[in-house]
C-alpha cells in the first residue's frame, strides 16, 4: 500500500473513530457495571443517566460527581450490607431516543435501580421502556406531566414545577406583587412549563401582563426584558435552565429593569453568579437545598475541595437520590420489585433537600419525594447567594 | 427612536459575533477551497485557554496572545494532518470536509476533559463600562467586538492581499492543479491557511467570550452561526462575512425587540434562504453564470 494511500485510509479511520466515539453514549465512568444481576460478593450495580454532553452537561457533570462521592463514602463505609455498589454512569445527551435505549442498557447490565435523568422529556420517553422493564428509576425531572402519567415504576425527586409554582404563588402573595410578566425558554423545558405555569397562576387569580419566550443560547436577551419593562409588570417570572439567567441579568441590567426577576430551582447553578456578578441581584430562586442544615454544611465542608468551591445543590440532590436507593436495596436486597414496593413506603427526614424539618416521602398515591412548600427561598445579591427575607 | 438605535447598536454587537466567526471560516476556504465545520471548537479552544490564563493570576493581554500561539498551533497540527490526504488530491475535498466534523465533534470532547464542562465567561478589560442611549445601556464590550471584527478583517484581507503567502493562498483555493503548475507548493499553503484560520478562531474566542458563555457545547451555535455570517456574505469574501454577521446582529436584534423572540431565531435562516435564492454567491460573493442547455 502506498504511503499517500495509507494516510488517507488512516485519516478515514480516525475520523469514524472520532464520530463514531463522539456518537457513543458512553462516558469515562469511573466505575464499570457488572455484567450481570446483583449477587452476593458481586457488585450492585445502579444506572445512572445523565445528559453530559449538550445543552444540560454542566449541572449533569456536577450530578455526576456528587453520586461518584456518595458511592465511594458509602462504599468507604463497607458497602450496602457488605456489598460494594458500581454506577454505570451513562450520557443520554438530552435525548429521548437515547434514553430509552440507556434504559435497555440498564436492565442488561443487571442494574437494580436507575438514577436520573435530568430532562423532563427524556424521562417521558423512558417511562414506556421502565414500566416494561420493571425497574425503578428516581428521576431529578420536574415536570408534572411525569407525575399525571402515574407509572409505578417511576419516582421523583421533586417538587415538580406544579410544587414550584405553589412556592411561587405564595411569594409573590406574601410580597404584594400581582402582574407577572411570564418568560419561559423555547426548549422543551419551557415550552412544557408555559401551560402548567399559566393555569397555576390563573388559579391564583394572578393574569400575566406579559407572556414572551427566550431563546436559551441567545447572546443578548435585554430586548425581551425592555417589554417586561415597558409591560406595567411588578416582577419578572423566568422559566429556564442554569446559565441563561445570567443572560438574563445582563439584559436586565442594560435596560435598568428594576424588578424583582423570579426563576426556577435551576436558578441555583454556580455558573449564573460566575458568568453575570454583581448583575444578578434581584433573581429570585427556591433552592431545593438549605445550607444551614447541619447535614448539608458537614458534607459541604468535605466536599468542597472536590467542586474548588461552592458545592453545587445538584451535587448535593445526587447525593439524596443515591442515598434514597441504598436505604431501599439496604432494607429489601438488590431486587427490582421489592425495591419498588420498598419505595412507597420510604420516609426520610435526615436528607439534604428540603427546608429544616421537611420530610421526603413517598407513598403508592404521592411518587414525588419532596412536595411543595419545602424549598428555600434566596435571591442574588452582589454575586452572592443569600437567604430571601421572608424565607 | 432611542429604542430603535438601541437595538441596532446591541445587533451590531451580537453581529461582530457572527462577524468573527464568519471571518474564521471565509479565510480556510479562501486560502483552500475548505469548509470547516471546526472552527467554533478554535473559538472554544482560545476562550477557554484565555480563561484559564486569567485565572491563573495573568492580565488580559497576557491571555489573549496565549490563546493565540495555543489555537493557532491547534491549526498547524490539524493543518498537517489534513494536507497529507489531500495532496495531489488523492482524497476528494467532500472526504475532508466531513472530516472536519469529526474534528469538531472531538475536539469538543477534548474540551470537555480538559476544561470541564461548566460554562465560563472572561472579564472584559471593559466590564462594568456602558455606552448610554436615553435611559438604556449598551456593554462598552460591544464596541470592542465590532473593533475586534474590524482589525480581524482589516489584517485577513491586508494578508490575502498583499502578501506573496496570501497571493499563493488565493491560487490554491482558485484551482489546486494550476497552482502547482505555478510552482505553489500547495500542501504548505493547506497548512498555513488551517493555521491563520485558526488564529482568527483565536482571538474571535477571546473576544466573543465576554458576551457569551462560553462552554464546549458552545461550539455548534458560533460554528452555525458563523457559517451563516459567511454564506450570507459569500463564502470566499472576507468583508461578505463581516457584513453577513453584522446584517444577521441587526436583524435579529430588531425582530427580537419589535417582533418575538421566536421570530428572531428565524431570521438567519430566512435571510439566508432568501440570500441562496436571489444571489447565490452571497452579497458579496462572485456569481458566476454558466449556460446549461
Amino acid at each position: 500500500m502506498r504511503p499517500l494511500r495509507r494516510t488517507g485510509l488512516a485519516a478515514a479511520v480516525l475520523t469514524a473513530a472520532a464520530v463514531l466515539a463522539a456518537c457513543s453514549t458512553g462516558t469515562d465512568a469511573s466505575t464499570q457495571p457488572t455484567p450481570a444481576a446483583a449477587a452476593p460478593g458481586n457488585a450492585i450495580t445502579i444506572g445512572i443517566d445523565l445528559p453530559l454532553s449538550g445543552p444540560s452537561a454542566a449541572p449533569a457533570e456536577s450530578m455526576r460527581k456528587g453520586f461518584e462521592l456518595t458511592a465511594k463514602e458509602i462504599n468507604d463505609a463497607g458497602g450496602v450490607n457488605g456489598t460494594p455498589i458500581a454506577l454505570d454512569i451513562q450520557d443520554d445527551a438530552g435525548d429521548p431516543t437515547t434514553g430509552v435505549a440507556l434504559v435497555d442498557r440498564f436492565v442488561q447490565n443487571g442494574a437494580v435501580a436507575i438514577a436520573g435523568t435530568y430532562n423532563s422529556p427524556v424521562v417521558l420517553a423512558q417511562s414506556d421502556a421502565v414500566a416494561r422493564a420493571q425497574i425503578p428509576q428516581l428521576a431529578f425531572a420536574i415536570s408534572s406531566a411525569i407525575t399525571k402519567k402515574n407509572n409505578p415504576w417511576v419516582f421523583q425527586t421533586g417538587p415538580t414545577d406544579l410544587g414550584q409554582i405553589d412556592g411561587i404563588v405564595a411569594r409573590l402573595k406574601s410580597q404584594g406583587l400581582t402582574k407577572p410578566a411570564l418568560l419561559t425558554d423555547t426548549t422543551a423545558f419551557g415550552a412544557g412549563a408555559k401551560p402548567v405555569l399559566e393555569q397555576g397562576l390563573a388559579a391564583a387569580g394572578l393574569t400575566p401582563v406579559l407572556s414572551d419566550t427566550f431563546a436559551v443560547d441567545a447572546t443578548d436577551l435585554s430586548a425581551v426584558l425592555l417589554k417586561a419593562k415597558q409591560s406595567g409588570a411588578d416582577h419578572v417570572i423566568a422559566w429556564t435552565v442554569g446559565p441563561p439567567y445570567a443572560t438574563l441579568a445582563k439584559g436586565a441590567e442594560q435596560v435598568g429593569l428594576g424588578l424583582p426577576i423570579v426563576g426556577t430551582a435551576s436558578a441555583a447553578d454556580p455558573a449564573v453568579a460566575r458568568l453575570a456578578g454583581p448583575a444578578a441581584t434581584n433573581i429570585f430562586f427556591q433552592d431545593a437545598v438549605n445550607r444551614e442544615k447541619p447535614q448539608v454544611k458537614a458534607i459541604v465542608e468535605k466536599w468542597s475541595g472536590e467542586f474548588g468551591g461552592t458545592v453545587p445543590s445538584d451535587a448535593l440532590s445526587a447525593h439524596d437520590i443515591l442515598t434514597v436507593i441504598v436505604d431501599g436495596i439496604r432494607a429489601v436486597g438488590p431486587d427490582r420489585a421489592k425495591l419498588r414496593d420498598h419505595l412507597e413506603t420510604y420516609r426520610n427526614p435526615n436528607l439534604l433537600s428540603g427546608r429544616i424539618g421537611s420530610v421526603w416521602e413517598y407513598s403508592p398515591t404521592n411518587h414525588v419525594g419532596l412536595v411543595g412548600g419545602n424549598l428555600v427561598w434566596k435571591q442574588y445579591d452582589n454575586g452572592t447567594v443569600r437567604l430571601a427575607d421572608g424565607s | 427612536m432611542t429604542q430603535a438605535a438601541y437595538f441596532v447598536v446591541i445587533g451590531l454587537g451580537v453581529g461582530s459575533v457572527y462577524a468573527l466567526s464568519g471571518l474564521g471560516i471565509v479565510t480556510l476556504f479562501a486560502g483552500s477551497g475548505l469548509a470547516n465545520f471546526a472552527q467554533g471548537d478554535f473559538m472554544v479552544l482560545g476562550a477557554l485557554v484565555a480563561v484559564n490564563v486569567v485565572g491563573a493570576g495573568f492580565g488580559y493581554l497576557p491571555a489573549l496572545a496565549t490563546a493565540v500561539v495555543v489555537v493557532a498551533a491547534a491549526g498547524l497540527v490539524l493543518g498537517g494532518l489534513f494536507t497529507l490526504p489531500m495532496r495531489h488530491r488523492r482524497v476528494d475535498v467532500d472526504v475532508v470536509i466531513i472530516g472536519t466534523l469529526g474534528v469538531a465533534t472531538t475536539m469538543t470532547t477534548l474540551s470537555g476533559i480538559w476544561f470541564g464542562r461548566q460554562p465560563q465567561r472572561l472579564d472584559s478589560p471593559l466590564a462594568g463600562a456602558f455606552i448610554p442611549i436615553g435611559d438604556l445601556q449598551v456593554p462598552a464590550h460591544y464596541a470592542l467586538l465590532l473593533a475586534g471584527a474590524a482589525l480581524v478583517f482589516g489584517a485577513v484581507h491586508w494578508f490575502h492581499r498583499h502578501t506573496d503567502v496570501g497571493l499563493q493562498l488565493r491560487a490554491v483555493a482558485s484551482s489546486v492543479p494550476a497552482a502547482r503548475d505555478a510552482g505553489v507548493r500547495v500542501g504548505r499553503m493547506l497548512v498555513v491557511a488551517w493555521t491563520i484560520a485558526a488564529l482568527v478562531g483565536g482571538v474571535a474566542g477571546v473576544l466573543v467570550a465576554s458576551v457569551v458563555p462560553i462552554a464546549p457545547e458552545a461550539a455548534l451555535p458560533l460554528g452555525v452561526n458563523g457559517f451563516a455570517a459567511a454564506i450570507i456574505g459569500g463564502l470566499a469574501s472576507p468583508a461578505g462575512a463581516v457584513v453577513g454577521g453584522l446584517l444577521i446582529g441587526v436583524a435579529e436584534a430588531l425582530a427580537g425587540g419589535y417582533l418575538n423572540d421566536t421570530l428572531r431565531q428565524a431570521v438567519a435562516p430566512v435571510v439566508l434562504l432568501a440570500v441562496l435564492i436571489l444571489r447565490p454567491g452571497g452579497l458579496l460573493g462572485r456569481t458566476r453564470t454558466v449556460r446549461v442547455a
